[in-house]
């Protein structure tokens, strides 16, 4: 129905028209302005409050503070273990990653490259039955099972993620590998290369983008996931990661919202600036991968 | 100076074999606010003064209920751990066996008798030593009564409508409300219901049970709606929108004279304005005599049956300690809601109308001594939908709906 | 020796995908399968004996309101949640993709909500529903707005709303990711031939995002089907059950006060059921039509 044609759609006239790119021009920006504005807004009040004390914040909310006091965040990090759940944080995130850019992406060669084979082709619909599962069905009996095999802490939580990333993962990377011609491969074989050598020399730089692209998806998941550190880091505050730090404001602080403004904006604070130094590479990164998915 | 030498390195073995033995015993608290949360620290700090070799460790968590009953059903009990003796839900922890047995241990005479009574599990043994009570109250601010003129307190319905007509008429507005959350909502029902119609959480387990029927008793349920629907006359605007910390903060800061909710919320309304001039009394019924005071127990503290004898000696000793009336005064002070141990005093005179109408035992329990939480939670659901609509026909079909609902 | 080295890479293959076999079969599939096998028991999670009884939790549920209520709402806001989706998805991408100056600076903006958890996004609105809004009402000359969170025809909205501010830069950028992979030459005969910018895009652009529109459906409807962390952060399922997803619920009923575990499955159960269903039937149609480039 919608089958490609330009041609088969005829203007009446061959010159574009100078009103309708100015009506279009400005539809653009005025759809960008007004997403500017929404997504800004609040990050923007967020900001300013989090410098101001309550009786201040609750005088004048829109206004720009009296002066940069930062009296909220002294108290903070002097009171909380921020410094601990940063560090919680990093360790699961940076773990997890680390097996996973190496492990999903090999796992994914092996099937691709074989997948004419019952075992591989088991395998793969094995895995993708992940898609389909609510997230909810496995919650407490995956809970019962670290809790008995005494794993109710930072490497049970990262074994976990390995595992809860192979679906997406293994689904990105099987259709992007079946995609790359297979002849340099054969000759690297025949050359002599193993099966490990041939994806390291070969294989490796031809999925570059994608293994990028699975990188930001999956830190961005590992670092602010909540529902998983809430279940298996609960024994004792020193294990916490920043979302159960940030949610804990929601009652702890409910009161002084100024205090709890900061606490957001300080554990932003590590995401924040990782994203101003990569944002570029973020974006085109997660780009290049989607094109091909 | 061998000898001195041999009994040098004995201490030392053995300081750092007991240090070695000492291992953290985790006490799960489930308040989050910052006054329990003060009050326990304080008393703990103490009780390591006095057991430098015992180290317990207070765990404080998000969502702490479900986390707890996640814990509990994977077989991950915290060894000391606050609950509610009181509630449907912690008995069902006691039947399946997770909760050590208190009986026996002498400081439970340290407890109110009345707490001891309330607190019993079905077998009549305590399984948690309580620490606080909780009530339902109207909470006001004195100085704006004494500036509209309002003397004394209101003990029935009529004279609650009188002062609020005054305080209206004075151009105060009387009451804030904060409904944005179920839960808020459910506990002014809980605490009117129960103040209208004494009968009303036995009559629910009626039609839980499947014996009767909301609508077969509709004008008593229809009384409970009108007065809730009533007293929103009197609210400050956008209450369905208000969560329960801004409608604290409007009372705190003097936007309305009254505010209906319980006594856990009496250190944050101070936190807000520590300069205001709380007080409290009852919700009214129709006769003084007759309408009960909604009040249960608030904390308590039990010990996981799934524990080491050595974290369950730990846990028996640390309840021992906060039982201590010098202790436990300590604990409600910074906490701010009345203990249940003998040989304290709740200072604040303000509150002299609750405390006066809990002595006279004309009180009542939470639904949640009754019937589930499903239930209850159900319940919630429906009034906070009369607030929103106002149809009280739809709401005498809900409460039916919703109970069967619940009994899923 | 060519057999040999065949065998050998056999061998090796093999041995790479052990692992994944074992920690998916382990930690994964195990937990599925009791998940499912919890749903024919009557246990409530907390208990330590439990009987088998086979169907009858389904039988139940699906005698259920309130099940039923929080079916209807799920269905409602995850197909606002799939449209909203694809249609902002699209224009903002369309806009993106032409803006001249500031390219860069647009994109990092309009990616930006996506770096933050879900929690702090969630507890940032309420407190701008709460703080902001009330005192945003003398600039519209109202006295007072009052927050679409405690608005039972407006909750769930807000919530959605909430959700697509955070959730819609993913899909932008796979949709930017799509148009760029659109051959140039295509725009250009459009042009020649005098098409407006209307008929660029409706002839040219969109046909070629249909594989990235049905990506992006897909991945949408099971995360509104499943969402769950900005209710119950937002509204906790009310104000009166409105914004009470099935995500919510299944939380509730699984490790609420009373827990009810094995019915908390059932409901799992079910939901998967209805997502293997519609991911089956959204394949099937966009298999059928659009440019297939794969």
């Amino acid at each position: 129905m919608t089958s490609v044609n330009p041609k088969m759609k005829v203007g009446t006239s061959m010159v574009h028209n100078r009103g309708e790119t100015f009506v279009w021009h400005s539809l653009r920006n005025i759809t960008l302005a007004a997403g500017l504005l929404l997504i800004l807004f609040p990050m923007w009040l967020v900001l300013i409050n989090c410098f101001k004390s309550l009786e201040e914040a609750s005088q004048s909310f829109f206004a720009l503070p009296q002066s940069v006091n930062l009296d909220n965040v002294r108290e903070l990090l002097q009171s909380q273990n921020y410094f601990r759940y940063v560090g919680n944080s990093l360790l699961v995130t940076c773990v997890s990653m680390a097996v996973v850019a190496v492990f999903i992406p090999l796992v994914s060669y092996a099937i691709a490259r074989n997948m004419h084979r019952g075992y591989y082709r088991f395998l793969y619909v094995y895995i993708m039955l992940g898609l389909f599962i609510p997230s909810q069905i496995i919650l407490l009996p995956i809970v019962k099972q670290m809790s008995s095999l005494k794993m109710l802490n930072s490497w049970g939580l990262i074994l976990l993620y390995i595992t809860f990333s192979l679906t997406r993962g293994v689904f990105l990377f099987v259709n992007y590998i079946r995609a790359l011609p297979i002849e340099i491969e054969e000759a690297a074989q025949i050359d002599g290369c193993t099966v490990v050598q041939t994806y390291f020399r070969i294989v490796l730089h031809l999925i570059k983008p994608m293994i990028s692209t699975l990188v930001i998806m999956d830190v961005l998941w590992y670092w602010n996931d909540f529902q998983l550190p809430l279940f298996l880091l609960n024994r004792s505050r020193d294990m916490w990661t920043l979302p159960l730090f940030q949610y804990n404001f929601k009652t702890e602080y409910s009161f002084d919202y100024p205090m709890a403004f900061t606490a957001y904006i300080i554990s932003l604070l590590p995401v924040l600036v990782v994203y101003c130094c990569c944002q570029k590479y973020i974006i085109s990164g997660l780009t290049a991968g989607a094109v091909k998915s | 100076m061998k000898k001195v030498l041999a009994m040098v390195l004995a201490l030392c073995m053995v300081l750092t074999a007991s240090m070695a033995m000492a291992e953290k015993v985790e006490f799960f608290q489930q308040k989050m606010e910052e006054g329990p949360q003060r009050a326990y620290a304080e008393v703990l700090a103490r009780f390591h003064a006095e057991n430098p070799d015992i180290e317990i460790e207070i765990n404080t968590i998000p969502d702490a209920g479900t986390v707890l009953m996640q814990r509990i059903s994977t077989g991950d009990i915290p060894p000391i751990f606050s609950d509610y003796p009181t509630q449907t839900q912690f008995k069902g922890k006691v039947n399946n066996g997770y909760i050590e047995c208190l009986e026996g241990n002498e400081f439970l005479s340290r407890v109110n008798p009345g707490m001891i009574e309330l607190g019993k599990h079905y077998d009549g043994q305590t399984y948690a030593l309580p620490l606080s009570q909780n009530y339902m109250a109207i909470f006001y601010n004195i100085d704006i009564f004494e500036q509209v003129g309002i003397e004394g307190t209101p003990k029935t319905w009529e004279e609650l409508i009188a002062v609020c007509d005054k305080l209206v008429a004075a151009g105060v507005v009387p009451f804030s409300f904060g409904d944005k959350d179920a839960g808020r909502v459910g506990h002014c029902f809980q605490a009117l219901s129960q103040a209208t119609y004494p009968g009303v959480v036995d009559y629910v387990v009626s039609v839980v049970n499947g014996e009767a029927t909301v609508a077969d008793n509709a004008d008593a349920f229809r009384k409970i709606g009108e007065r809730m629907l009533k007293l929103h006359e009197y609210a400050l605007p956008d209450y369905m929108g208000t969560a329960d910390t801004v409608m604290w903060e409007n009372f705190a800061t003097g936007k309305a004279a009254m505010c209906i909710t319980g006594s856990y919320a009496r250190g944050t309304i101070l936190i807000s304005n520590p300069d205001l001039n709380l007080g409290a009394f009852p919700i009214p019924g129709d006769v003084y005599d007759e309408s009960p005071l909604l009040t249960g127990i608030d904390a308590a503290l039990c010990i996981s049956a799934e524990a080491t004898e050595e974290q369950k000696a730990v846990g028996l000793k640390f309840l021992e300690f906060i039982s201590r009336p010098e202790n436990a005064q300590l604990w409600s002070d910074i906490d701010g809601a009345p203990s249940c141990l003998l040989g304290t005093t709740y200072s604040d005179p303000r509150v002299a109308p609750v405390i006066e109408k809990a002595a006279t035992g004309v009180v009542c329990d939470w639904f949640g001594s009754k019937v589930t939480t499903q239930v209850t939670t159900e319940l919630y659901q429906v009034v906070q939908g009369l607030l929103l609509d106002g149809d009280l026909d739809a709401y005498i079909e809900g409460l039916d709906e919703a109970i069967e609902a619940a009994a899923l | 020796m060519h057999k040999k080295v065949l065998n050998r890479d056999r061998a090796s293959f093999f041995v790479i995908t052990l692992p994944a076999l074992l920690l998916y079969s382990f930690f994964y599939i195990y937990s599925v399968v009791l998940g499912f096998y919890y749903s024919m028991t009557d246990w409530d999670g907390l208990s330590r004996k439990f009987n088998f009884v086979w169907l009858e939790n389904y039988g139940k549920i699906l005698k259920n309101k309130a099940f039923f209520n929080s079916v209807t709402v799920t269905f409602r806001y995850a197909i606002l949640m799939v449209v909203f989706t694809i249609v902002i998805g699209v224009l903002l991408a369309v806009a993106l993709n032409s803006v001249k100056r500031f390219k860069t600076f647009f994109k990092s903006v309009f990616f930006f909500p996506a770096m933050i958890s879900s929690v702090a996004v969630a507890l940032i609105w309420d407190q701008v529903f709460i703080r902001a809004l009330p005192n945003l009402a003398p600039l519209f000359g109202v006295a007072n707005i009052a927050s679409p969170l405690g608005n039972k025809q407006l909750a769930l909205y807000a919530v959605l709303f909430v959700n697509l501010w955070q959730s819609l830069a993913m899909p932008t950028v796979i949709f930017i990711a799509g148009m760029q992979s659109i051959p140039d030459e295509l725009y250009e005969s459009a042009v020649i031939d005098g098409a407006s910018m209307f008929d660029q895009f409706r002839f040219v652009t969109l046909p070629y995002l249909v594989p990235t529109i049905t990506v992006n459906a897909i991945l949408t409807l099971k995360g509104g089907i499943t969402s769950f962390d900005y209710a119950k952060a937002l509204t906790g399922g009310g104000p009166a059950r409105s914004t009470m997803l099935i995500g919510i619920k299944i939380y509730i009923d699984a490790f609420g006060d009373t827990p009810k575990f094995s019915i908390a499955n059932t409901e799992s159960v079910l939901l998967f059921l209805v997502i293997a269903l519609l991911s089956i039937v959204q394949l099937t149609i966009s298999s059928r039509s659009g440019v297939n480039k794969a």
